[in-house]
């Protein structure tokens, strides 16, 4: 107790150094729980958003169906007929993908087209829009597609894909509608039409390059390959841990150099001090009881560091966490489904977990310099030596 | 006779040197009553500060036998050694040796917060301590804001403070000028008288000396005469 209560006092007259180090380790503790809470907002966002927009409970693909390989896309088709009458538009969504060239004031650009049922209620895409009555194909876009295009509600674009007989095609279709959320990859480069207007122009009759499932889909589809969860956010997850890893080193190196510094005014306090020791020594203390001493007023930077950031750092935290980070444009160059706003996760667990951390390398780097104070001779360092 | 305070038989105190041994207290015996206001005198590297570190269980004999207030300072344990100087040795230093960052008063109240007095005991204490060296409104000052002679004033209230049976002096004066040094030893002196506090000074400090009633003359680690002075 008595420790304590002296620790506070040397710390408190300890000037400038140790309330500098106090500031740093507080900043240090508020941007931990900040980039873990962006790291688990961006990345737990994108995860749920991938799979409630694209993913549903898992996908069906057709034979040899190889979404990274685009100039063979066409090929990767195959009939669903035989189950059809399982797909009703709450369970069952199938996606037939082609090539196409998109054609805008005059530019081309490739673009994937995509059919899609436009009752399903498997994704969460709105895909009802489709069925906005136009004299041409309705056809349904992401932001990006319309930013990067230079599209917007009610233009006609011209597309031109591989029909039936295997040449070169072209129709129009009317942008009915552009879709706003944040899910790039089911935006940049695509354009969605109902699917019966695809299977027309490309000839192909119930038939889909895959088939987007819910939870409550219960056949099996043989013939097709069934991809769950796991394997169609495996490379999200990839991500995650990386991203989750190079921040892990960042904010390791900034704890270390906030404990390097507390390290360092311990050891030159022990070494600044040592008439104090002595003194305290002549006064009645043990060596043990200094040292304890010593150590207290480490862990007095941890503790007020905490208290201090948890002070300013938890309404700001909240304030992120409600209102958001707008990343703008930034975002939509992460070629990841990246919303422009994102909102860090800063949890209860979070913030103890930090705190631990913390905590326990402060209290080490306090008590390792404070160790020294045992090899002390009390007779010398009395005289300062 | 009454009952030695500090007893001291064959005291042989020897430091690593390099390779071989330094033998800095080379065999003698003392005793010390209570009340004495005494003090070992001789030149620098005669010994002197070594026995008061002994005698203040700081340090501990090489040989021989040491006993304060029935302690045998050989035979102590840290904690021990640390409960000997905490409840009956006060300490007065040549630098003085005040905290730099507490103020006066807290200086004066460690010892005090060492021997888990309560706030009450504790202040009455310290002002009763800072009287006595005449420092009440300083109390609220650092260290820093102290001359020499007020800063050695607080070292002797702090060394008083607990009302220690023996208190220990390594060269309180030589720091001070001579008006500094005559009102410090003046109080020390009247301390001795009122509170029967046993005084053992280590010096060389010739002002010291006019005041000492037994002067213990230490040449190269042995004591080479001891008069009492009247």
């Amino acid at each position: 107790m008595l420790s304590i209560k002296l620790a506070f006092r040397n710390l408190v007259g300890a000037g400038k150094r140790a309330w500098l180090n106090i500031i740093v380790l507080s900043i240090v503790y508020v941007m931990i729980i900040f980039m873990v809470g962006m790291i688990k907002g961006v990345f737990g966002g994108i995860e749920h958003d991938t799979q409630v927009m694209e993913y549903g409970n898992g996908q069906y693909w057709s034979e040899d169906y190889d979404p990274h390989d685009p100039i063979n896309l066409r090929d990767y088709h195959q009939s669903y007929t035989q189950y059809k009458a399982y797909f009703t538009p709450d369970v069952a969504a199938p996606i037939l993908i082609t090539p196409a060239t998109v054609y805008t004031e005059g530019r081309s650009s490739g673009a994937l087209l995509k059919g899609i049922v436009p009752e399903q209620t498997v994704m969460q895409m709105p895909t009802e829009k489709l069925l906005t009555k136009s004299n041409y194909i309705p056809a349904m876009i992401g932001k990006q597609m319309a930013k990067h295009a230079n599209l917007a509600e009610g233009d006609i674009i011209t597309l031109q894909v591989r029909d039936k007989k295997g040449v070169f095609d072209a129709v129009d279709a009317e942008v009915v509608y552009i879709m706003q959320h944040d899910i790039q990859t089911v935006d940049n480069g695509q354009i969605w039409i109902p699917l019966d207007e695809l299977q027309d122009l490309l000839g192909m009759k119930n038939e889909a390059t895959l088939i987007t499932v819910s939870e409550d889909f219960d056949h099996q589809i043989s013939g097709w390959e069934f991809k769950d969860l796991d394997f169609l956010l495996a490379d999200i997850r990839l991500l995650t841990f990386q991203k989750s890893t190079g921040a892990a080193i960042m904010y390791v190196m900034m704890l270390g150099m906030a404990a390097m510094s507390i390290f360092d005014t311990q050891m030159l306090a022990v070494f600044r001090r040592k008439k104090e020791i002595g003194t305290l020594i002549a006064l009645g203390m043990t060596q043990r009881h200094v040292k304890a001493l010593f150590t207290i007023e480490g862990i007095y930077y941890a503790i007020l560091g905490i208290a201090i950031g948890l002070v300013y750092g938890i309404p700001l935290l909240l304030y992120t966490s409600i209102k958001g980070i707008n990343y703008g444009s930034f975002a939509e160059d992460m070629g990841v489904n990246l919303g422009s706003i994102i909102y860090p996760e800063v949890s209860l667990s979070l913030i103890i977990n930090v705190t631990i951390v913390v905590a326990v390398i402060i209290m080490v780097v306090s008590y390792l310099p404070a160790r020294s104070i045992s090899k002390l001779n009390p007779t010398q360092v009395l005289k300062g030596k | 006779m009454s009952k030695a305070l500090i007893s001291i038989e064959g005291l042989i105190k020897r430091f690593p040197m390099g390779n071989s041994e330094f033998t800095a207290l080379k065999g003698f015996d003392l005793k010390i009553e209570q009340g004495e206001f005494c003090g070992l005198v001789g030149p620098s590297g005669s010994g002197k500060t070594t026995v008061l570190n002994i005698i203040g269980s700081l340090d501990i004999p090489s040989e021989g036998k040491v006993n304060v207030l029935g302690n045998d300072i050989s035979s102590l344990t840290p904690k021990a050694a640390a409960k000997l100087r905490n409840e009956h040795i006060g300490f007065i230093f040549q630098t003085y040796n005040l905290l730099p960052v507490y103020t006066v008063y807290e200086n004066v109240e460690l010892p005090l917060l060492l021997l888990g007095y309560g706030k009450e005991k504790r202040k009455k204490m310290i002002m009763d301590a800072l009287e006595w060296v005449d420092l009440i409104d300083k109390r609220d000052s650092r260290p820093s804001q102290l001359s020499g002679g007020e800063s050695q004033r607080v070292a002797v209230a702090r060394a008083m403070v607990k009302r220690p049976e023996v208190v220990l002096a390594d060269e309180p004066t030589a720091n001070l000028d001579s008006k500094n040094s005559f009102n410090i030893l003046s109080m020390m002196e009247n301390l001795n008288k009122e509170l029967k506090t046993t005084f053992l000074f280590a010096t060389h400090d010739e002002k010291v000396m006019k005041y000492l009633r037994r002067k213990i003359s230490l040449v190269d680690g042995k004591i080479a005469k001891d008069e009492i002075i009247k």
